[in-house]
């Protein structure tokens, strides 16, 4: 569970008091310069706060060890990085970065499917789009299978139809796996369909 | 063995400086805007090389320790001091570290080539200076290219850094690659240079050396051992920046604290 209350940033953006409950998929919207993005790095403990508080399963944010933290806690950030290379390896850098043992090919293969990426894995990456890397930089945060999962702006280079299925294989998974995900996004039509809570930065604010 | 060396004259060392009008006309006509820098540099050149000159003089003649120290002092803050301006996004804790590096690799190696390879008084100024100078200064700009590569990487890699951090990475280990790459950029030039040596050129301190007479096979010892200290002493320093310094760019929660 997520809760923080008189939170602030930069001293110019609050955030509305809330309470993100275990296992739910919230759709987090508002204008731009709302602060949505700042709002998970500062959750993540990339960025500090300026006032208020953060609690993290009851505990607060500080009694948390960074590194600790954001395994816990996994941001996928809207500014896609992949490693030059297959799409394999990237996998297996990613995991080399984390110290986890590297995952099977066919876990691989499994994630990428929830992400509806079906390239080999021997794909370089430099080949595929925008929306393709960016799926597969999905499928390799997701399968990390980190308790909160942040995602930002994941649909974004998407044609509707990818988006939609996309979408609810995300929604499927993250409910079999219990996790505690956070959405950013635009696309409020699609996300408000398999979201349980919505918060709004667009109402509560300066 | 020292036969003297032909003494330059005054009037025809000052032709010398004729050659340099060539190079302001090639820099002109290639519309290269340096000529002021060109002007400076020749100047600043002949101020410090005959201050250098009459300094030495003395202090070779009255041979003190404390010339030595002080004149090796001085070396290691003006090569501090150079390092900095160059690379003006360091903060200031990473300027002491460069500071130190500097001062720990260029004396400890200074030390060992005097008392292990050439076996002399470490204090005698003759030696420490020139020496300690050779070493001092090629550490320096070992020290600028790997600096200046790190920061460039880091910029470019912005993104990478930040997708790291937020899947949990350790700061070291997303640090590691760029620092692995600006010391092989640092490295590389005394490599290539050690690898050319006596065939494409003859360096600089052992054409001094058969210059003033030492018989060649001589000259060639101190050259050896001057490149193996550069090249140690820039290592270390490099090593010690980068490893050390890049630990600055972060807090200790774990953020990224580099600014550009």
């Amino acid at each position: 569970m997520i809760e923080f209350f008189g939170l602030s940033f930069l001293n110019k953006i609050k955030y509305p008091d809330s309470k993100i409950e275990k296992g739910t998929l919230n759709l987090l919207i508002g204008p731009s310069g709302s602060g949505k993005s700042s709002l998970l790095k500062i959750l993540n403990a990339t960025v500090d706060k300026s006032s208020g508080t953060v609690k993290i399963d009851s505990k607060p944010l500080e009694s948390y060890q960074p590194l600790e933290l954001r395994k816990k806690i996994l941001m996928a950030s809207q500014h896609v990085f992949l490693f030059p290379g297959t799409i394999e390896e990237n996998f297996d850098k990613f995991y080399e970065y984390r110290q986890q043992p590297p995952i099977t090919n066919d876990e691989k293969r499994k994630f990428l499917n929830i992400c509806k990426i079906d390239f080999p894995l021997y794909t370089k990456v430099d080949q595929l789009s925008g929306g393709e890397k960016q799926r597969i930089f999905i499928s390799i945060c997701i399968s990390f299978r980190s308790e909160i999962l942040f995602l930002d702006e994941p649909t974004s280079g998407l044609d509707l139809k990818t988006a939609e299925s996309f979408a609810k294989n995300l929604k499927d998974f993250f409910a079999k796996e219990g996790m505690t995900v956070i959405v950013v996004s635009h696309d409020v039509e699609l996300f408000s369909k398999y979201a349980d809570f919505v918060i709004d930065l667009g109402v509560d604010h300066e | 063995m020292n036969e003297q060396i032909a003494n330059v004259g005054l009037i025809s060392f000052g032709l010398t400086y004729l050659l340099l009008i060539i190079v302001a006309i090639i820099m002109r006509v290639n519309k290269v805007k340096h000529g002021k820098l060109l002007f400076v540099a020749s100047v600043r050149m002949t101020v410090q090389l005959i201050l250098a000159g009459y300094i030495l003089t003395y202090i070779i003649k009255n041979p003190a320790w404390y010339f030595s120290v002080l004149y090796i002092a001085a070396m290691i803050i003006f090569a501090t001091v150079r390092v900095i301006s160059k690379n003006k996004w360091l903060s200031k804790k990473f300027k002491w570290i460069i500071f130190g590096s500097i001062v720990f690799s260029g004396l400890s190696i200074l030390i060992f080539v005097l008392n292990v390879t050439i076996r002399v008084n470490m204090f005698n100024p003759r030696y420490a200076i020139t020496i300690g100078g050779m070493i001092i200064g090629n550490t320096m700009t070992g020290l600028n290219l790997a600096l200046k590569n790190f920061q460039e990487l880091i910029n470019d890699n912005e993104n990478m850094i930040e997708t790291l951090i937020n899947i949990g990475a350790e700061p070291t280990k997303i640090m590691k690659p760029f620092i692995d790459k600006s010391f092989e950029t640092a490295i590389l030039p005394t490599l290539n240079s050690m690898l050319g040596m006596g065939i494409i050129a003859l360096p600089g301190m052992m054409t001094g050396q058969i210059l003033s007479g030492t018989i060649p096979t001589t000259a060639i010892l101190y050259q050896i051992a001057i490149m193996i200290s550069i090249c140690t002493s820039n290592s270390i320093a490099v090593f010690i920046a980068l490893f050390v310094g890049s630990k600055t760019l972060w807090n200790k929660k774990s953020q990224f604290v580099f600014m550009r």
